[in-house]
């Protein structure tokens, strides 16, 4: 008879037991969300670099305030190991944010390369990470001054991104989180996912100055194509940051920022 | 101030708060349906298709980018090679060694929902997987040259 894999531990986060961490899941292709994981979006090439240990998980687990009410069922709380559940996906993208580009991320924000401090500042800005079955975006933030903020991940961001493009996205989310950051309608994609311009990428009542959330998924891109540690990315993956930073170049700013990314990840101008 | 008008500033409030939270941070899905990346081949670069049919070539040779839209014929052409079980059966004969479209002139590394991988187009012997590589390549090709 199976086991549990869980027990809870002080502060109220789960622990996983030897079995879960150490038995390949027996339903690693198993199903949330009515949608069966890919094999080309890198999971299997991140989980064996943090091999889900439990000192990683608390960590992730306290810093993003994750519930076990968002996450139970097929989300994964039961199965936090198996690369197939939602839970287990954005665990894979949080130790990208963390550990794609450093082996000590720091808090401190002046390090101009964001891969040093996109876990920790994604951590303080995103009041709860959610997980859910809806399909009307990647991700949605909510923030507001005394309700409930939360971010809430989506299926698109579970079964249609690599474990890096989730890594740019919990990012992107952290920034509309961290100074109400919003967006516009006025770019290619439209439909309230346009950035005004590079400097100046927030709009709404109370929002923040400065880049917005489509400058922060490019940095992240960029600097992870360029930067990343030896292990954390092969030319596939770099291939795969690259495009997704170019492809928010180029749709998702109203004014052009007039520069891409070359295959290695640096930027060169264009207009 | 009477309990009554604190009250109705703290509900007022809440509700501004309430009407600025529900517009924040609606990330959209993306609209890329694929992007093709060659890396070692001139011209090197990457084609990325939006589901309206645009499509913006970088290219890293010579440090250029254009856009432009695809013919209809183009689109419905890829939408028939991005749909499943088609596309299923492309990523099934990725290449193993994800370096390999670093080296391999006819190396192409696709992005799609399925997530990216290296394919080799002389490697599958299934005519319609090989008829989906070559489509892709031949749209690369096609798109790297042409310009608006």
């Amino acid at each position: 008879m199976k086991q549990s894999t869980r027990h809870v531990i002080a502060g109220g986060f789960f622990a996983l037991s030897l079995a879960a961490a150490l038995t390949p899941a027996s339903d690693a292709r198993a199903q949330a969300c009515g949608r069966t994981a890919s094999s080309s979006q890198f999971d299997s090439f991140y989980a064996p670099l943090w091999s889900c240990q439990q000192a990683r998980v608390d960590d992730m687990w306290s810093r993003f305030d994750f519930d076990e009410e968002d996450w139970d069922g097929a989300m994964g709380f039961d199965d936090p190991c198996n690369d197939a559940r939602p839970l287990k996906r954005t665990f894979n993208a949080l130790q990208v944010l963390a550990y794609g580009v450093t082996t000590s991320p720091t808090c401190s924000t002046s390090n101009a390369n964001v891969g040093h401090w996109a876990y920790c500042f994604s951590g303080n800005a995103i009041d709860e990470l959610d997980g859910s079955c809806a399909t009307d975006a990647r991700a949605t933030t909510v923030t507001a001054a005394v309700l409930d903020n939360y971010t809430e991940l989506k299926t698109p961001f579970f079964y249609d991104e690599t474990v890096v493009q989730r890594a740019g996205t919990i990012f992107h989310e952290a920034r509309h989180a961290h100074g109400w950051c919003r967006h516009t309608d006025g770019c290619l994609d439209g439909s309230g996912s346009c950035d005004p311009n590079w400097n100046s990428g927030c709009v709404g009542v109370g929002s923040g100055s400065g880049p917005g959330a489509n400058a922060y998924s490019v940095r992240f891109m960029s600097w992870f194509a360029t930067t990343a540690r030896a292990g954390w990315i092969n030319a596939t993956i770099r291939a795969n940051a690259v495009a997704e930073g170019n492809h928010f170049l180029s749709r998702r700013f109203e004014t052009d920022p007039c520069f891409r990314l070359d295959s290695n990840g640096f930027s060169f101008k264009t207009c | 101030m009477r309990s009554a008008e604190l009250l109705a500033l703290f509900l007022a409030a809440e509700a501004l708060a309430f009407v600025q939270g529900c517009a924040a941070g609606q990330d959209k899905k993306s609209r890329e349906l694929v992007a093709v990346t060659r890396l070692a081949r001139t011209p090197a670069g990457s084609l990325s298709v939006s589901d309206d049919g645009r499509y913006e070539f970088v290219n890293f040779t010579t440090k250029r980018e254009h856009d432009g839209r695809l013919s209809s014929s183009e689109l419905e052409s890829l939408n028939r090679h991005l749909a499943s079980p088609r596309i299923d059966a492309v990523y099934e004969t990725r290449d193993p060694d994800p370096a390999r479209c670093e080296r391999e002139e006819a190396g192409l590394v696709l992005h799609s929902r399925l997530g990216a991988a290296c394919f080799v187009a002389t490697n599958p012997v299934d005519p319609a997987v090989r008829e989906s590589l070559e489509f892709f390549a031949t749209l690369f090709g096609t798109k790297a040259t042409e310009r608006r």
